[in-house]
Parts: C-alpha cells; sequence; structure tokens
C-alpha cells in the first residue's frame, strides 16, 4: 500500500525534479555547504594549512576588542553605511526623475536613453584604469582643467576619495533609469488620459498617478539597492588597487572581509565578517519589508 | 494663454539643455579613452595635459596587445562560450521545470531558491576558495565556469520562467496528446516561442562574464598569470602590486578601449531589447 503510493508519488513528480536538478545540486554544492562551512569556520581559528581548532565565539568577539581587526571592521561598516546613506536615496530620486523625463516617446529621446546607458557598460577594471588617468595628478585631465582657474585639488586623498567614488559610481544613473522606464509601462496610458481630461498638468500626474503605481518597483529597487550598495566590491578594490585607499577611507566592508581571507587567510575572522554582513542585510530587508504598508499593490478584491 | 505656451517653450529648452548636459558629462570618459589612445607615451605624460593627439597614432594598441593579451583573452573566450551557451542552457532548462511542469515541491523550491539571492556571495566565496584548493581547482578556469552550469543564476531563472508562465499550458498538453515526450516539448515546441528572452539571457549573461573582476580575482592569483582572464590581467599589469606597474597611460587607455569593443558591439546589436527591458511582470503580491 504504502510503496505503492511513493511509486505514485515518483512517477507523477520525477520529471519536473529531473528538470530543476541542475538548480538543486547547485544550491546544495555552491550555496548551502559553503554556507555551512562559512558558520562552522566562523567558530574557529583556521587558515589553509591548520584544520580548525579552538572552537569559540572570539572571531566575533575580536570585532570589539579594539584590536586591529575590530579597528578595521568598524572603519569598513562606517564607510560602507556612509555610502549606502548617500547613494541610496540620491541614485533613487536621480535616476526615477531621468526616467520620467524619458519615458515620453518624443524626438531624441531614444539617443539620450542610449547615451545616458552606455557607461553601463565600462567593465570595473576599466572604470579604475580611467579614472586613474582622469584624476591623476601630474598629467590628468581634471587637475589641468583646475590649474586653469589657479586651484588644486586631489580628489584621491582620504578626504575626498569617497565623494570621488560616489561620483563616479554616478555614472551608471543608465542602468537604474532602464528599470524605471520598462517599469512605468506597466501603467495603464487610461489613468493619464482620463487625468488629463480633469486639467491635470505633468507633474501632477507624476505625484498622483506615475509615484503611486510605481511603489512596487520602488520597494524592489530600494531592496536591491541596500543589499547592492553594502555588498560594494570591485570598483572599489580597482580604483586603490585593492589598498582602501589613503588611511582606509575606500575601505569597503567586502574588501576588508576579502583581504582578512585572501591576504591573511584568516579563514575563520573572515567567515565571522561575512555572518555579520549576512545578519546586518537580513535585518535591513526585514525593517523595509515592515515599514511597506506605502506600497501599491492594485486594490484589493 | 500666451504666457503659457512661452513658459512652456522655455521649460523644454531648459529641460534639453540639461539633458544635454549630463550626456556631455556620460560621454567625457569615453571621449578621454579615445583621444588618449591615440597618443604617443611622451603626448600622454606631457604638462601642460593635451587633449588631442597631434596624429593618430596606433603605435599604444599594439603595446596593449601583446603576447599576454591573447593569452588573457583566450581565456576569456574559453569562460565566456561555457557561461553563455552553458548557463543559458542550464537556465533555460530548469526554468522549464518550473513554469512547465507540475511537480510537488515546485513553489516551495522556487521560494527557497530566490530567498538565496539575499545571501552575500562573500559567505559562500571564501568556503568555496578552501573547497577550490583542495581538489586542485585554484588558478584553473574552473571556478570561473562550473558553477554557472548549475542552473545559469537566479536573476535569469526568474527572467525566463516568468516568460515561460505568460505561454498557455495548452501547448504542453496537446503536445502530450502527440505523445512527444518532456524534452521534446522543452526543445522543439516552447523554445522557439521564448527565443526573445533566452537571447536577453545569453546578453545578460555575457556582458556580467565580460565585466566579471571578483570571481577571477579571489581564485586565480598572480602566481598563475597564464590563467588571468582579461579583466584581471589588465589590472595586475597596471594597478596591482605597486613596484611592477606598468606606468603608460596611453597604453593603458588603449586596453580600456579595446575591453569596451566587445560591449558596446553587443549592445549596439541588442540595444533594443536591453534599453526598452523585458519589463518585471509579477513583481506583484
Amino acid at each position: 500500500m504504502d510503496a505503492e503510493k511513493i511509486k505514485k508519488g515518483i512517477r507523477n513528480n520525477y520529471k519536473g525534479w529531473l528538470f530543476v536538478s541542475p538548480l538543486v545540486l547547485g544550491l546544495l554544492i555552491f550555496t548551502l555547504y559553503p554556507t555551512v562551512c562559512s558558520l562552522v569556520y566562523s567558530l574557529h581559528d583556521t587558515d589553509l594549512v591548520n584544520p580548525m581548532q579552538n572552537f569559540g565565539f572570539q572571531n566575533y568577539a575580536a570585532l570589539f576588542d579594539g584590536s586591529n581587526a575590530s579597528q578595521l571592521f568598524w572603519k569598513s561598516l562606517g564607510n560602507t553605511f556612509l555610502y549606502a546613506v548617500i547613494y541610496i536615496p540620491l541614485s533613487l530620486v536621480l535616476t526615477y526623475l531621468l526616467a520620467w523625463l524619458l519615458n515620453k516617446a518624443s524626438r531624441g529621446t531614444y539617443a539620450f536613453r542610449v547615451i545616458y546607458y552606455l557607461p553601463v557598460l565600462i567593465p570595473g577594471v576599466v572604470v579604475g584604469l580611467l579614472w586613474q588617468d582622469i584624476l591623476n595628478n601630474e598629467y590628468g585631465i581634471v587637475s589641468a582643467f583646475l590649474d586653469l582657474f589657479g586651484a588644486e585639488f586631489d580628489f584621491l586623498t582620504s578626504d575626498h576619495i569617497m565623494g570621488t567614488f560616489i561620483a563616479i559610481q554616478f555614472f551608471n544613473v543608465g542602468g537604474g533609469m532602464i528599470i524605471w522606464i520598462a517599469s512605468f509601462k506597466s501603467i495603464p496610458q487610461s489613468m493619464y488620459e482620463a487625468a488629463r481630461l480633469d486639467g491635470a498638468g505633468g507633474f501632477q500626474c507624476l505625484v498622483h498617478i506615475t509615484i503611486p503605481l510605481s511603489t512596487p518597483y520602488i520597494f524592489y529597487n530600494l531592496v536591491m539597492g541596500i543589499i547592492g550598495s553594502l555588498q560594494v566590491f570591485a570598483n572599489a578594490y580597482v580604483l586603490t588597487g585593492g589598498t582602501g585607499g589613503d588611511g582606509d577611507a575606500l575601505l569597503f566592508y567586502v574588501m576588508n572581509i576579502y583581504n582578512t581571507a585572501f591576504d591573511e587567510l584568516n579563514f575563520g575572522l573572515a567567515s565571522a565578517l561575512s555572518w555579520v554582513l549576512f545578519i546586518i542585510i537580513g535585518l535591513l530587508t526585514l525593517l523595509v519589508f515592515k515599514t511597506s504598508r506605502w506600497v501599491y499593490y492594485g486594490e484589493e478584491m | 494663454m500666451h504666457n503659457t505656451k512661452t513658459k512652456r517653450v522655455v521649460l523644454g529648452i531648459v529641460k534639453y539643455a540639461l539633458m544635454s548636459l549630463l550626456a556631455v558629462i556620460l560621454l567625457f570618459p569615453f571621449f578621454m579613452m579615445l583621444t588618449r589612445s591615440f597618443m604617443t607615451w611622451k603626448e600622454a605624460t606631457s604638462v601642460p595635459v593635451k587633449v588631442f593627439p597631434e596624429s593618430l597614432n596606433f603605435s599604444s594598441y599594439a603595446e596593449a596587445m601583446n603576447a599576454d593579451f591573447f593569452v588573457y583573452f583566450k581565456n576569456t573566450l574559453i569562460v565566456l562560450a561555457v557561461n553563455v551557451i552553458g548557463g543559458t542552457l542550464s537556465a533555460y532548462i530548469v526554468s522549464y521545470g518550473f513554469a512547465r511542469i507540475r511537480f510537488k515541491g515546485n513553489n516551495i523550491l522556487f521560494a527557497i531558491a530566490l530567498s538565496t539571492m539575499m545571501l552575500p556571495g562573500i559567505v559562500s566565496q571564501v568556503p568555496l576558495y578552501v573547497a577550490y584548493s583542495k581538489i586542485g581547482w585554484l588558478n584553473t578556469l574552473l571556478p570561473l565556469t562550473v558553477p554557472q552550469l548549475f542552473g545559469g543564476g537566479m536573476v535569469n531563472i526568474f527572467l525566463i520562467r516568468q516568460y515561460l508562465r505568460s505561454i498557455p499550458q495548452s501547448y504542453n498538453e496537446a503536445a502530450r496528446i502527440d505523445g512527444a515526450s518532456e524534452l521534446r516539448t522543452c526543445f522543439e515546441v516552447i523554445l522557439p516561442m521564448v527565443k526573445p528572452v533566452i537571447l536577453l539571457t545569453a546578453v545578460n549573461t555575457f556582458m556580467a562574464c565580460w565585466n566579471d573582476f571578483t570571481t577571477p580575482l579571489m581564485y586565480i592569483d598572480s602566481t598563475a598569470p597564464e590563467q588571468f582572464t582579461l579583466a584581471v590581467g589588465v589590472y595586475y599589469r597596471f594597478l596591482g602590486a605597486i613596484s611592477n606597474k606598468d606606468k603608460a597611460p596611453n597604453v593603458q587607455m588603449a586596453l580600456c578601449v579595446l575591453m569596451m569593443i566587445p560591449s558596446v558591439a553587443v549592445f549596439a546589436v541588442f540595444q533594443r531589447s536591453l534599453i526598452e527591458g523585458v519589463s518585471l511582470t509579477g513583481l506583484k503580491g
């Protein structure tokens, strides 16, 4: 009886599981296994040569004890939050405005969209090569330009490098912009037509139709923005040659983990740092979900 | 009446002026890349700074494309080929399973898989490094290719699944009645109908793979330069260890231009679908 049931269960379901089996295997091998390992490492002293020893919370405690590791932890956490707090809201607003301006199919709109998107195509390593040259003190074009006015400004010192980096990141506005433009397509044109008949202007349409109806996408982009900003790595790594810049002013959280793991080969501490990041991302995402009453999911039935 | 019309015209002019200004700013890096790549070393490092080269000089390109360059390029092509073809195919098969086949655990598995996107990449990257070192995968191209074959990435699966769900299930039923196997239905009936999203997935994978700097940086170190992809190869040549930094801005810019060519070419061909985007349907609820 039971065997019959199991047989039937297998017969009805095996095809589906066969098709998704690559993903299942992938999740087990490349996600679940390393995640469990990471948790175990974080509770041990471990490097590539020595097997795991000294079970305990010492790696987590080391983040609070004023040691070099804890200083780097707080420094990189501070830098990353500073970046996220400035970059996420500014880029959401700016990309949204651009999308709104370029949403209507007027003359030249498409050309503008293409131009704004082009910098998104620049690979991270090229971003580093490029801006190191443009901002070079001796032969860089920007310092030459400032020289015309007798001004001098070093973009890569510890006081300025974060601002410089955020400015460089803003060359990617086109990426966010096209997501908004795609989302605007889901808003029925009839709503705008009705609003226009009632005498609403372009700005009123934006505030009363476009923004409320795109809140699910605003929500999605906010969550993705948080997850992405807290994991900034490649562009900052390349720009500073992996050092985190003058006075670690551009040392991002994941860069610190990278250096801890791959330069110092301290896998225990690196794993503990990774889990702290995971918990921070989880808590922030939860917070956004809990406060998501402003998101409009259409009329409730 | 007349007044509001003037106001609108003025506003329009201001709007175009601002948008043009932004366009100039965003194109400025491309201009710098191009103009400096045609300079000689002397021109590129001269003070006062030159904006245009005296003549179109291709020597920096010749210098950029040294023997190492072609080794890196070959490695990059291998990674690209495996990921674009294998990754896309894998993503399609998995998405087909989720969207077109009813089986127990379908929705739960999909939810679990989606939730792993919240997991920071670095959590698994550190233990994977240890695992790769044990099985001898470090300093090979395997860490850059093999994982991609297992589903091709959740973003792609999500996108293809959304698209597949918009096709009526009656196609599958008809194929079943005709006695076609599931695999045949998958590739001969449904695949031709979802070509646009498959193409978009392939293009997205190409871009991600071409730009990927982090993965090769982690799993291929400077003791194995013959395994570098272009991204890390270029990095170590100009930006890595300060001691052997190649100080030649004109060559550096020529490499920037060379690395932009494939991205821009792919973009030029597929610009419509990249710019217009396949809208992120199904975000609701």
